[in-house]
Formats: C-alpha cells, sequence, structure tokens
C-alpha cells in the first residue's frame, strides 16, 4: 500500500496550488488509503484537511515542513503528543523569526508586544537542538528536493550529506526517514538512486514521496502563478524556485514505481508510517475553559445560585414566573451541553471589567439569553423584548455559543491582559482570520505577476466592486476598458476565478479570544501579528470545529465616549450617570432624534439613517431597535424597509400571508425584520427542525448560494405542505424569506445596540457638551470634527481654541466668560503638535503658566503652537485666531 | 559510468535540435530512430525528465519530456555509443534530437 506522506495545500500561503479537498478527493480516487498534510511553517489546513479525509474515509496523517537549522524537515504526528511537540516547534519557529525569546523553560513570554516588524522577520526556523526533547513523538523524513540530504547529494557532496544523516539519526532514531523522490528534474534518478544507497549504508529506512504541491496537473499553472505572486516575480522571467514542470502532483503508486523501480519496499513503507500517525483534531465535545470556583462548589450549583440572585434583582415578583421558567428552560440546553463553565468564565470577565470602571455590554446573540442578562453579561431583557433563546443556543446547535462583549475601547487592552493574567499566557491568544483572494486583490495580484504596470494594476482594481474572485467574468467589460483587448485578458479573468477561495496570508480576528483549559499548544502554534499581538494558526470556525472556546472582546469606542462623557458631566456639572439603571423611554431623547438632528449618536448619525428617521419616527424603545436593524443589507436588499414604514405609520394594513405567520411577525407588523424571525418561520412555519432552521438562518445571512438555496426551498416547501399549508402560500412564503439575504441583525443584537443608541442620545439631549467633548475625542462616527464643532455649536456649546495653559491633551470642558460650559479643545488639536509635545507643555506648565508661545524655550520642537494665532496665547487678541 | 550533462568534465555536447523519427516499444520508450540516414538504437536509459513553460502564451506554451540516452548508430559497435539528448515535444507531437555527448 503506497500513500503520500509530503504534500502541501494552498494553505502553505502560495506555496502550495491546491485545497485540502481536492488534495483527499485525488487521493480517495487513486485508493489511497491515507494522505499526509505537511504545509510550510505551520498546521493551517489540518482541521479542514481531516473533516475532508472524514467526509471521504481517507486516514488523515497531521504534520508539517519545518525549517530545521534552515533545512526543511517533514515532521508527522504519531499521537496527540506528538502534534503537542509540533506545535510546539512551530511557535519556538515563529517567534524567533519575530525576534522574541521563549523564557528560560520555553514558555510563552508575557509580553510579546515588540516584535520584529514582518518585513524584517527571516523565515520560521528552529535549531536542531530543540527537536532533542521533542521528537519522540514526531516521525521526520529527510525533505525532498529542498531538502538538505537532497541538496548535498546533487553537488556530490556525499560526506556532508552522511554528516547531516548521521546527525538527524541520532535525534530521531527509529522515526527517521529518508525521502526518496522523482520529480522528473535532470539528475532525479541518479540522485534518488545514491540517497537509497546512502540510507541502506547508513541503515535509515527509505520512504518513497513525491513532495506534493497540487492535486493534479490541471493546478500547476495556479501554483506557478502563486509562487510568482509570492516572490513579487513576473511569469515571464525564470526563477529558481519557480516549477520547471507540472509533475508535483499526487501520483498514483505505478507511475511513480516506474520512476523509482529500484526501491519496493519504500513504496509499502509509506502506508505503515501513516499507520503509525493517530491524531483527532476534530472532537465532539467543547473544552470551555476552566471557571473560578468556591471550594466544594459546582459549575452548575453556581451558575443556579448567581441566576437565582439576577432574577430576584432584575425581576419584580410579579414578573418572576415568565422569568422562571425561561431560565429553567436555559439552564437546561446550557447544563446538557456542559457550558455552565462558559458562562461563568464570561461573567468573571464582565464582572472584573465593571469593578475596574471600564464600560462593557455583551451584544449579539447571546442578549437573547436570560442566563446572559441574569449574569450581568448582556443589559437587555429577553423577556421583555420577546427574544428567542434558540437563536444563540439550543441542544442541536453545533459548536461553541458565540458571546461578543463591547468594551471601552481605550481600555480593551486592559482586558485582554487580565484575561491573559487570569486564564494564562499559554491558554489565551487571539483567532486568525483567513484572508483568501476575492476579487480586487486577486485581480491585482495577478495582473501584476503578468507584466502589467502598477498605473494599470491600481486603475484595474478600483474598476471593480468589492465581490467573489469566481464572479470575475461578471466584469469583463470595466476591465476591458482598462487594459484593452490583449491575449492575456482572457487568461488574467480565467486566472483569477481561479484563485476564488485560495488564501493569501493570515491576519487577525478584530476580537476573537481563545481561553483553553489547556495549554494552547496542545491544539495551535501561536504566532505573532505585526502588532505584537498573539495569534493561533486557525480562524473561528476551525477553532469551534476543534471545540475551543473564543470570547469577543472588541472595542467600541462608542462605549470609552460614553464612559469619558460620563466623567466629564461627573467632573463639571457634579452628576453621576448610570446608564446601566437608566429608564429608556424619555419622551425628550425620542423627539431628539426624531428631530433628525442625529450626528453624535450611535449607529444613526448617517445620511441613510437620518432619512430612515424622518419617515420611521421611533417613539419607543422597540422602535428604536427596529430602527437599528431597518438600516442593514438585509432588510434594504430584501425591499421590506418601506413596507415596514407604511404599516407601522398605520398607512396600509398588516397582513399575514398565513395566520401561522402572526405570532411569530405580530411585533414587526408582518414584515420580517431580524434573523430570529426566520429561524422562527423555517421551524414553525416549514417544520424544519431547530437545527436546520438554524443552518437556514446561516445561510440567508451569507452570500447568495444558489445551489444550497434550491435545496433548502425544496425543503422548506414540503415541510410547509406536511404542516397543511399550501403549496402556493409555501413557495411565496419561501420567496419573501429568501430575499432577506446579506447581513440582517438578529433582534437581541439590535435590542443591545439601540441600548447604546439611547445612552448617546440622551447624553446629547442632557449633557451635550460633555457629550460633544467626548465625541470629539474619541471620533466614534462618521463626520469630520469640522462638522462635530458645527454641531456642537448648533446645541449652544461653544468650542474654544486650545490655549497654551488651559488645554490638556484631551478634549475638556471650561466655563466661558459668560458662564456657558464651552468645550476646550486639546493642544493636539494645533496641527503638527504631537501627543508627546502636548505632554511636554503640560507639564512644562507646572512650573508656572506661559506668558507667550513665541520665544518660549519650553515649547520645543512644536512648531504648530509657534505659528501665529493657532494656539491662543495669553493677551493675544481675537483677530489673531485662525 | 552514468553520463548526465553535469559529468561532462572533460566532454563537449553539441547542440543539433532536429526532428528524428523514433520507433518505441511497448512501454512506449525509444527503441531505435533514424537520424540524418542513420539508424541509432538506444542502449539504455540513462535519465529523464519534463520541462514545461510558458503556459501564459497559447502559442509558446510548451511541454518536453527528454530522454538521456545510451546510444550507438547501428553500424557501429556498442564500445562507439554515445550519450544523446532527446525530447518528445509537445502531447507526443514529434521527437527531436537536442545534443549529443562527444
Amino acid at each position: 500500500m503506497f500513500v503520500h506522506l509530503h504534500t502541501r495545500s494552498w494553505f502553505s500561503f502560495r506555496a502550495g496550488g491546491s485545497g485540502p479537498v481536492d488534495l483527499v478527493q485525488r487521493a480517495a480516487h487513486l485508493g489511497q488509503p491515507a494522505l499526509a498534510l505537511t504545509d510550510r511553517h505551520g498546521v493551517y489546513g489540518t482541521v479542514r484537511f481531516q473533516k475532508a479525509c472524514r467526509d471521504a474515509g481517507v486516514h488523515a496523517v497531521l504534520g508539517a515542513e519545518v525549517l530545521v537549522d534552515d533545512a526543511p524537515l517533514v515532521l508527522l504526528a504519531r499521537d496527540a503528543g506528538g502534534y503537542r511537540d509540533l506545535c510546539q516547534l512551530l511557535t519556538r519557529a515563529h517567534l524567533a523569526a519575530a525576534g522574541i525569546a521563549l523564557l528560560d523553560d520555553g514558555q510563552m513570554p508575557p509580553d510579546t508586544s515588540d516584535p520584529l516588524p514582518t518585513d524584517q522577520r527571516a523565515v520560521p526556523s528552529v535549531p536542531l537542538a530543540d527537536l532533542a526533547t521533542l521528537s519522540a513523538r514526531l516521525l521526520c523524513l529527510t525533505g525532498g528536493r529542498d531538502g538538505h540530504l537532497w541538496h548535498c547529494l546533487a553537488h556530490r557532496r556525499y560526506k556532508a550529506a552522511q554528516h547531516w544523516l548521521g546527525t538527524l539519526h541520532d535525534v530521531f532514531g527509529d522515526t527517521l526517514y529518508v525521502e526518496l523522490t522523482h520529480g522528473l528534474l535532470p539528475e532525479d534518478g541518479r540522485v534518488a538512486l545514491r540517497l537509497h544507497d546512502l540510507a541502506t549504508a547508513e541503515g535509515v529506512p527509505p520512504v518513497v514521496t513525491n513532495d506534493v504541491r497540487f492535486a493534479t496537473p490541471l493546478h500547476w499553472q495556479r501554483y506557478d502563478l502563486l509562487t510568482c505572486m509570492r516572490l513579487n516575480h513576473p511569469v515571464a522571467g525564470p526563477h529558481p524556485q519557480r516549477p520547471r514542470n507540472a509533475e508535483a502532483y499526487l501520483k498514483s503508486a505505478a507511475q511513480l514505481q516506474r520512476l523509482l523501480p529500484f526501491c519496493p519496499d519504500a513504496f509499502e513503507r509509506t502506508g505503515e508510517v501513516a499507520e503509525r500517525c493517530r491524531v483527532d483534531l476534530v472532537p465532539e465535545y467543547i473544552t470551555p475553559p476552566s471557571a473560578n470556583l468556591p471550594e466544594g462548589i459546582t459549575a452548575n450549583k453556581l451558575l443556579v445560585d448567581l441566576c437565582g440572585a439576577g432574577l430576584n434583582r432584575l425581576y419584580q415578583p410579579a414578573g418572576q414566573a415568565a422569568a422562571r421558567a425561561q431560565l429553567h428552560k436555559e439552564l437546561d440546553v446550557i447544563c446538557g451541553l456542559e457550558l455552565e463553565e462558559f458562562f461563568l468564565v464570561v461573567r468573571e470577565v464582565v464582572v472584573e471589567a465593571k469593578s475596574r470602571g471600564i464600560r462593557c455590554a455583551g451584544r449579539g446573540s447571546a442578549a437573547n439569553s436570560i442566563v446572559a442578562y441574569l449574569l450581568g453579561i448582556t443589559a437587555v431583557d429577553p423577556i421583555r423584548h420577546n427574544l428567542l433563546f434558540e437563536r444563540f443556543l439550543h441542544g442541536g446547535r453545533k459548536g461553541t455559543p458565540d458571546i461578543d462583549v463591547d468594551f471601552d475601547s481605550d481600555r480593551r487592552d486592559e482586558v485582554i491582559s487580565w484575561m491573559e493574567q487570569r486564564f494564562g499566557i499559554e491558554q489565551t491568544a487571539m483567532t486568525a482570520t483567513l484572508i483568501t483572494y476575492k476579487l480586487r486583490l486577486a485581480l491585482r495580484d495577478v495582473a501584476k505577476a503578468l507584466g502589467w504596470p502598477m498605473t494599470k494594476v491600481d486603475q484595474l482594481s478600483q474598476s471593480v466592486p468589492s465581490g467573489q474572485a469566481r464572479d470575475v467574468a461578471e466584469h469583463r467589460g470595466p476591465i476591458m476598458k482598462v487594459l484593452g483587448t490583449s491575449p492575456l485578458t482572457e487568461l488574467l479573468l480565467q486566472r483569477v476565478a481561479d484563485l476564488h477561495l485560495c488564501p493569501r496570508h493570515l491576519g487577525l480576528h478584530s476580537g476573537g479570544m481563545i481561553l483553553s483549559r489547556k495549554a494552547l499548544s496542545h491544539f495551535t502554534p501561536v504566532q505573532v501579528s505585526a502588532n505584537g499581538v498573539k495569534v493561533v494558526q486557525f480562524d473561528k470556525d476551525d477553532v469551534e470545529a476543534m471545540g475551543l472556546v473564543k470570547l469577543d472582546v472588541l472595542g467600541l469606542r462608542m462605549m470609552a465616549c460614553l464612559s469619558e462623557g460620563a466623567s466629564l458631566a461627573q467632573r463639571h456639572e457634579g452628576v453621576d450617570i448610570d446608564f446601566d439603571g437608566m429608564p429608556l423611554d424619555d419622551n425628550k431623547v425620542y423627539q431628539l432624534i426624531c428631530s433628525g438632528a442625529t450626528v453624535g449618536m450611535f449607529q444613526i448619525e448617517s445620511q441613510g439613517q437620518m432619512h430612515l428617521i424622518a419617515r420611521n419616527q421611533p417613539e419607543t424603545f422597540d422602535d428604536l431597535v427596529a430602527e437599528v436593524a431597518l438600516f442593514r443589507p438585509g432588510p434594504l436588499q430584501s425591499g421590506m424597509v418601506h413596507p415596514f414604514i407604511r404599516r407601522r405609520r398605520g398607512w396600509d394594513p398588516v397582513v399575514y400571508e398565513h395566520p401561522s405567520l402572526e405570532p411569530i411577525l405580530r411585533d414587526t407588523y408582518g414584515i420580517i425584520l431580524f434573523q430570529e424571525q426566520i429561524l422562527d418561520v423555517a421551524h414553525r412555519f416549514a417544520g424544519m427542525s431547530l437545527a436546520a432552521a438554524d443552518d437556514f438562518r446561516s445561510l440567508m445571512s451569507k452570500v447568495h448560494d444558489p445551489v444550497r438555496m434550491q435545496e433548502m426551498g425544496v425543503l422548506f416547501i414540503a415541510g410547509a405542505m406536511e404542516r397543511g399549508i399550501p403549496q402556493a402560500i409555501a413557495e411565496s412564503v419561501f420567496e419573501n424569506v429568501s430575499h432577506f439575504i446579506g447581513y440582517g441583525f438578529c433582534r437581541s443584537h439590535a435590542a443591545a445596540f439601540a441600548q447604546t443608541v439611547y445612552h448617546s442620545a440622551w447624553m446629547k439631549r442632557y449633557h451635550p457638551a460633555a457629550h460633544m467633548a467626548a465625541f470629539m475625542q474619541h471620533r466614534p462616527g462618521f463626520y469630520n470634527l469640522m462638522t462635530l464643532e458645527e454641531e456642537a455649536r448648533r446645541f449652544g456649546v461653544p468650542v474654544l481654541l486650545p490655549h497654551i495653559n488651559h488645554s490638556g491633551t484631551r478634549y475638556d470642558l471650561t466655563r466661558d466668560r459668560a458662564g456657558v460650559l464651552a468645550i476646550r479643545k486639546p493642544l493636539t488639536a494645533v496641527k503638527g503638535l504631537s501627543d508627546e509635545v502636548a505632554e511636554q507643555i503640560v507639564w512644562a506648565r507646572m512650573a508656572g503658566p506661559f506668558t507667550s508661545v513665541e520665544g518660549d524655550p519650553r515649547i520645543s520642537g512644536s512648531q504648530g503652537a509657534r505659528r501665529p494665532g493657532s494656539v491662543r496665547s495669553p493677551g493675544c487678541g481675537r483677530r489673531q485666531f485662525t | 559510468m552514468i553520463y548526465g550533462p553535469r559529468n561532462c568534465m572533460n566532454v563537449t555536447m553539441k547542440s543539433y535540435h532536429e526532428p528524428i523519427d523514433v520507433a518505441v516499444g511497448d512501454d512506449g520508450l525509444p527503441r531505435t530512430w533514424r537520424w540524418r540516414k542513420s539508424v541509432w538504437r538506444v542502449l539504455r536509459i540513462l535519465d529523464r525528465w519534463v520541462l514545461q513553460s510558458r503556459w501564459w502564451t497559447r502559442e509558446c506554451a510548451e511541454k518536453r519530456a527528454y530522454l538521456l540516452v545510451e546510444a550507438v548508430p547501428e553500424t557501429r559497435a556498442e564500445s562507439y555509443s554515445c550519450a544523446v539528448e532527446i525530447y518528445l515535444k509537445g502531447d507526443g507531437d514529434a521527437w527531436i534530437l537536442a545534443r549529443i555527448l562527444h
């Protein structure tokens, strides 16, 4: 039995030409019962690879190409321990490349915030000495044509080859194999024969590989093009790293045996090697982080007790029955999925943030949960707002629940730093995001590689909208207009379409932080991003598949704005503002919103929202929730906005296509507005199970897939008809639902956001000076400072120029000559005056006020401050202000 | 001794790039070829490789499957053999004699 043990996928980031699914399908087609995935410098594709192998009935062997003493070796994990060792090696390699040293005990350092810039980093590599302690559960192949052994023999340096092989043998012992390959390149036959002789002489068993870079010869062009793009080299020019033929694909045993007829045992041995490797990365369970439990108390008991206390605190006795019933229902599901500790951990994070005075609020689908509400994770009452827990979690839902928490953006790093200390440096890291080729990026990279000048490349990417690479042909017209009719233009279109879903590089997820019970090296290597953030090698879908739990720790500048506004109001107006306890029913606030004066308000300050508000005229909190949800691609593209407003304003009657839709859509006047409603319609109207209904909802919120939509349509209509609904009505309802494409809010998310909308509107209504000062400081909205200043003045808030003796480094409040509360611009509002210089001025002022700007030696390096009129000096006339 | 382009320390390879008329065996490998009125006999395959290039220009896109063979003109003894580089062009369009090691 022969299997391929050295295979790269496109998760080698432009150093492999096929996706894991293509590779697995090819192996299955050839009747090969196993396949190894060994991408460069990482295990980025292993989760998808393992899933594809499971689906195809192929045994997955996990490994990686690792640079050891700058020579590539293939390392395969024998078991879970071997996989962990591989992850640790890769972590070391990546940290070393980033210029970060591990601690003496090999652990991750607490501070990775100062890595080398990415363009100065070396290729990740580990010294051979590191393998001494980590080799026991790894199998090693000597690397194919790029390997040091091959290189020595190709250059007739037999002694050097012998020495290297001996060194490897000392480290790996009987887990070392010499890799024989024949890529149908000049002298490959000779070198393979010498390798075989050397292996025999040194007593190291050989195995045959094809050093695979793509699944079939059809993918060779893609691989060559990706190589050129990675090397920033035009396709028309030769380069030693480019493939010289299309032979590095998944070949059959027979094809390779014709090339390497002298070593039949090396073929058989590949199957034996594969059998020695058994790792499962995709368990059927979740591994939540460890909660802080008091002595003798289980997670379940603690959760129940905390929820009970929350129930008594947040609900009046008369209203507790419904809440209690919902609580019991949710606890059954949460406990059934063994997620008690997960909820307790999230609560711990929120409690810690609040204890430090850091403003935070849970949002997203978690706001559907009364458990989240009672624990203080979210601030939205799900009973009051008729929210759907099943949108967040249900027994049939696969994977970990998604909880997003917004924090004051200025202090988000403080929260992350605390989480690292609390849960462990080794147990926490950020989720990656996979940047794949989309239309514009693919056009740029391919056009550049095909030799078009940069001016044309720039014009090209601006001539098309954002979209999928596979849809490039739809934009043939604008592309031809830029490039003209060239024989290469058709090739460009083909090659761009071919890059659909191909990964380009790894990015950093904006907030997904993994909290693991075990050290992350059990699951993934850890790298360091350009700005020093620890990041795993998997995106959120793969993290979820591995049963790891992530918490989205997001920084919201509006949170920072509200915090700072409240602080300014407290200092200058003597008012303590409690946003969390604030009723959401002040008419004056809604009047302000409906007046259209929404600059400075969260989510509703855009021109489009202003127009919508003018028509919709929200008067209650529920109206505000709908307002937030209306202005999203889903409702906008499905044409639901106009009918909703007309029905809400009483201009059109509210009608339902079928009576069974009324309880689902009553709150939104018969219009589908929220994701939960789609789930509810699929479940209650079309009879889908919760799990299928959730898939259906998920499909609606992503890019329109016609094939999947058709399949879902058949299921939906058949299910509805089984419930006695006439076919015509079932089809019509599906038609309406299917138009809800693109992202729409879930009700809980809209409700959570609507609270912040209300708070920002309340601040503007009652404390405009404090709010606008904070808004100018944090700039969480659309508009530039000039517009914000105008808005402040419209609200009777003067905006004063920076003053050398009165301005600090942030926007602040002061009383003007008339005693009116005014905004004082900071020193940094002066063009050219940096934060550092502003700090110096403030410090220097402690020795005494400035008497003038010009000529004062304490103002060094601040050309901006010296510019006449840019900063108010004592005694300067008004006409000197710019 | 295995001949190969890099083995040729004191020999020269002369380029010809002329078409030859090849007779292949059941395995698809050349047995004899006719070139410049002579018939050559293949004694053994020394090396083989494939080169592909210029996929981005349809007109010039080319695949060449090379063989380095030890061959001898039929009228000479085997001791007069030499290393010859031949290749099959494209998808089996034509055989070309590229170079001979002298």
